[in-house]
């Protein structure tokens, strides 16, 4: 049986395996948030019934506070836990690790960050100001909602990408719009000039993603590939005879195109949304980190 | 027309391959269309891109709808002859000498081939956020740096160079202005900005001495410098005083901060005289009375309310309250009916009470008349010098300008007066009318301190004297003591208490003694005052309602620094740890 570690391990591997295929086991559907049956959750609920149960109980007689004995414990355990929280960052890089499986260190990453809003202001007695102490507070709070979307994000928008792509990948789309922007230049070659154009335009200027906010928005306003189905439709009316089954069955492949050019375009637009949260989480990770730092240090400068 | 088409490939080393033959025909068509004699399968070559046609000796090239470049210019139309380059779309075009039995040799080659479809779309594609603008590391470095310059940095490199911190203080926000974690208490907020008036060094604590340069007079607790630094030794004053917590919040007013040493005192301090006390309500002592004891000013005694054999009041002065609180008391102007504001009049504060003066409140009923016959002249009150000198007077002037004192003198006065003739007197008339008046003034003091006017209130005493001529009683009165205060222990506002009546608190109606003391018990207080946990109906009333921590009349906690006493390091501690 190996070690409890190594058990551990192979377990882990079944979850993952299991969750690419759905309904193969019971563990399949289980995510980060439900994790070794909810362990951290159960972590976490203890840790903020004892904080807020420890902060009704204590009565300091200079009032609550982050600098009574209370305070400064909370504060310690918030302080670390951020720490912590923020070595996940450093944590889940490294692979060959075998200090626990990401998925768990995730899961306890989600619920105990999430602890972090009860102790920390607890902690500050809910006393805040314009001050550092504040913004450090604030960055926390931002990086821990930002968290929240990302956790909604993680669960929800790979189901929709997978409904989205099916079999395929975005590379496999990729090669399969090159194809077909091909086989349509192919045919557009007997078309008229201005169907010609079109296609190759079609081909040469349609574009999958682009700039963080096309790609946010997952479509193109000024689809090259669009106005070639449209265009094509429009003047192909007036055409007749050979070229008219030309230029419906370049029709066809255009209409093919836009298809997976909007499913390309809704993957990128998926993966955005799963991704983008991250360039607010990281950075004001290590904005938090140092006003942290900036907290505690001024707190005792000035003792 | 004859025309050597050749076309130019490119082998995999990059050489040429030519590969020739024939067109014939009056007219070449070059486009994509099949049936362009010269073939052309480009998308980016019109369907009919241009014509080949003889005019003359010479071949024309000419493109009616599309574009032609002729040696780098565009063209719509070109004479072919040797060596001219013709770029018809990626297509390139060279004009050579034509072989004979050719009217043209067209070399042909595709210069610029459309690039790989798939490689094209990849490379126009930004298919990730990590692709675009939008970036982790920079943000979070950019950020990182920012703060720490500005809110490490610079209020440290403030806090840490003397002469900076000087001049930034005149700054309307100084660099630390960031790191003030609450409002300062109303009192500080004027050097607030200022973080080193008591930050004096980094991480170390704010220092008692930084509070005391200012607060030179505050009064300590305990009554001896010794035992206040026995008790206060280990306690900083910030420990009681954490600023930053708002403009009021500086005084603290827990009852269990008392309640750390009043709980138990005699842990502290074996041989202490008050009792314990935790909660107004449960757990306090019977009020203890400051009552003069005399002969000295200072000479008083604590006295519990408990101990009723020795609350007595020793006023030196006669005033039963019974007399004065009937209703229609008949003075000497009719009668009256008075009320305690009749005599204790509100101070400026309205806290308290002004000293009951005779003259405010008594001189109206007890007039001073000395002399029977003369109702208008009074003897002043206070000295009783004053009081002989005044009836010396006038008697003196009654002798020497022979006036007549009164419309009822039946002659009482003038008895004995020896007659003075109209005009100058001599001195011997003169001694003589002085000498009765002195003798007057003896015979009616008696009469006055002894009877009828002085001994109504005061104790007076008397005593036999060698005067100018001969043996003389001299008058005394035994200083009046009357307590402002008989809890100066605690503090006590007369206003906030107005909705009740005086005799509430102070049952005086039935007092026919002024030895009798009508201060309320701690039961009456009990009535309306709760202790430290709200009851219904009474007002919650911790220690610092009545009580202050900084007790007028002690030494203040400065003097400590001064004084070594042997106290057990683990009394102040344990002290000490309760306070924090």
């Amino acid at each position: 049986m190996g070690s409890p570690r190594q058990r551990r391990g192979k377990r882990a591997v079944v979850v993952l395996y299991a969750a690419g295929q759905p309904g193969s086991l019971p563990l399949a559907h289980q995510s980060i948030l439900a994790y070794a049956r909810y362990r951290y959750l159960k972590i976490a609920t203890a840790a903020v019934v004892v904080a807020i149960a420890a902060y009704a109980w204590d009565r300091p007689p200079n009032g609550r506070y982050g600098g009574t004995w209370l305070g400064y414990t909370l504060g310690t355990v918030g302080a670390l836990l951020i720490f912590w929280l923020l070595y996940f960052g450093v944590r889940k890089r490294r692979y060959a690790s075998n200090a626990g499986m990401v998925q768990g260190w995730l899961s306890a990453h989600c619920y105990l960050g999430t602890t972090l809003i009860v102790i920390v202001t607890l902690h500050a007695a809910f006393k805040f100001g314009w001050n550092v102490h504040t913004l450090a507070y604030v960055l926390m709070l931002v990086v821990i909602f930002s968290g929240f979307y990302g956790v909604y994000a993680y669960l929800r928008f790979p189901r929709v990408m997978t409904d989205n792509l099916g079999d395929d990948t975005l590379q496999m789309l990729l090669i399969r719009i090159a194809d077909l922007d091909r086989q349509s230049r192919q045919l557009a070659l007997s078309l008229p000039d201005s169907i010609n154009r079109l296609v190759l335009a079609s081909a040469q200027g349609t574009r999958i993603g682009g700039t963080w906010w096309r790609q946010l928005r997952g479509r193109d306003p000024h689809c090259p590939t669009t106005a070639a189905s449209n265009g094509v439709q429009i003047i192909g009316r007036k055409l007749a005879g050979e070229q008219a089954k030309t230029n419906h069955q370049l029709y066809a492949q255009l209409l093919k195109k836009q298809e997976l050019v909007a499913r390309a375009r809704r993957d990128v637009q998926l993966k955005s949304w799963l991704d983008v949260w991250l360039y607010i989480h990281v950075p004001l990770s290590i904005a938090l980190l140092v006003t942290l730092i900036v907290h505690i240090v001024s707190v005792f400068f000035y003792w | 027309m004859r025309i050597l088409v050749i076309s130019v490939t490119r082998n995999r080393k990059g050489q040429p391959v030519r590969a020739e033959r024939i067109v014939d025909g009056e007219m070449i068509r070059l486009g994509r269309g099949t049936q362009c004699e010269i073939h052309l399968p480009d998308p980016r070559v019109a369907l009919f891109h241009a014509a080949i046609y003889r005019q003359g000796d010479s071949i024309f090239i000419h493109a009616p709808e599309a574009e032609l470049a002729v040696d780098g210019g565009p063209e719509r139309e070109a004479r072919l002859t040797p060596r001219v380059h013709i770029a018809l779309g990626p297509y390139e075009m060279t004009v050579e000498p034509p072989p004979p039995g050719c009217d043209l040799a067209l070399a042909i080659e595709l210069v610029r081939p459309l690039p790989d479809d798939l490689a094209a779309i990849r490379a126009k594609s930004r298919t990730s956020l990590e692709a675009t603008v939008l970036s982790k590391r920079g943000p979070a470095w950019m950020l990182a740096i920012i703060l720490g310059l500005v809110f490490l940095a610079a209020p440290a490199i403030n806090a840490l160079l003397p002469q900076l911190r000087q001049a930034t203080a005149k700054l309307p926000v100084t660099p630390d202005q960031s790191w003030n974690p609450g409002e300062l208490s109303a009192g500080h907020q004027a050097f607030g900005h200022q973080c080193g008036t008591c930050h004096e060094t980094p991480f170390v604590h704010v220092r008692d001495h930084v509070c005391i340069d200012c607060h030179v007079k505050t009064p300590g607790h305990v009554q001896t410098v010794a035992l206040q630094s026995k008790l206060f030794g280990g306690t900083r004053c910030a420990n009681c005083h954490a600023d930053h917590k708002g403009a009021d919040a500086l005084v603290r007013r827990d009852p269990d901060l008392c309640a750390t040493c009043h709980s138990d005192l005699k842990r502290y301090q074996a041989d202490t005289r008050l009792g314990n006390a935790t909660d107004f309500a449960v757990n306090h002592p019977p009020f203890k009375l400051t009552l003069w004891q005399g002969p000295n000013r200072d000479d008083v005694a604590r006295v519990s309310q408990t101990d009723k054999a020795k609350l007595v009041e020793r006023s030196n002065l006669k005033f039963p309250h019974d007399l004065h609180l009937k209703t229609s008391v008949r003075g000497p102007k009719g009668r009256k009916t008075l009320e305690c504001r009749s005599c204790h009049i509100p101070d400026a504060s309205g806290k308290g009470f002004e000293p009951v003066s005779m003259n405010k409140a008594c001189l109206d009923c007890h007039t001073l008349e000395f002399e029977p016959a003369v109702t208008t002249r009074q003897v002043p009150h206070g000295s009783v010098d004053n009081v002989m000198l005044t009836m010396q007077e006038f008697y003196a002037n009654i002798a020497l300008n022979n006036i007549p004192v009164d419309v009822v003198d039946i002659g009482e006065i003038r008895r004995g007066l020896p007659r003075l003739g109209n005009g100058v007197i001599t001195e011997q008339q003169r001694q003589r009318a002085l000498s009765w008046a002195k003798f007057k003034a003896q015979q009616v003091s008696a009469d006055l301190f002894e009877a009828r006017v002085c001994i109504v209130c005061h104790e007076v005493t008397k005593a036999v004297i060698q005067g100018e001529s001969g043996k003389e009683i001299a008058w005394g009165v035994v200083p009046v003591h009357v307590a402002s205060t008989w809890m100066p222990k605690a503090r006590f506002d007369h206003v906030k208490h107005r909705t009740n009546k005086c005799a509430d608190c102070h049952a005086v109606e039935k007092s026919h003694s002024s030895a009798d003391i009508a201060m309320p018990a701690i039961v009456d207080c009990r009535a309306c005052h709760a202790g430290n946990k709200p009851a219904p109906g009474k007002v919650v009333s911790t220690c610092i309602a009545c009580h202050g921590f900084h007790l007028p009349n002690h030494p203040p906690f400065a003097a400590r620094a001064s004084v070594t006493t042997n106290v057990p390091a683990g009394a102040t501690l344990a002290a000490t740890r309760q306070l924090q």
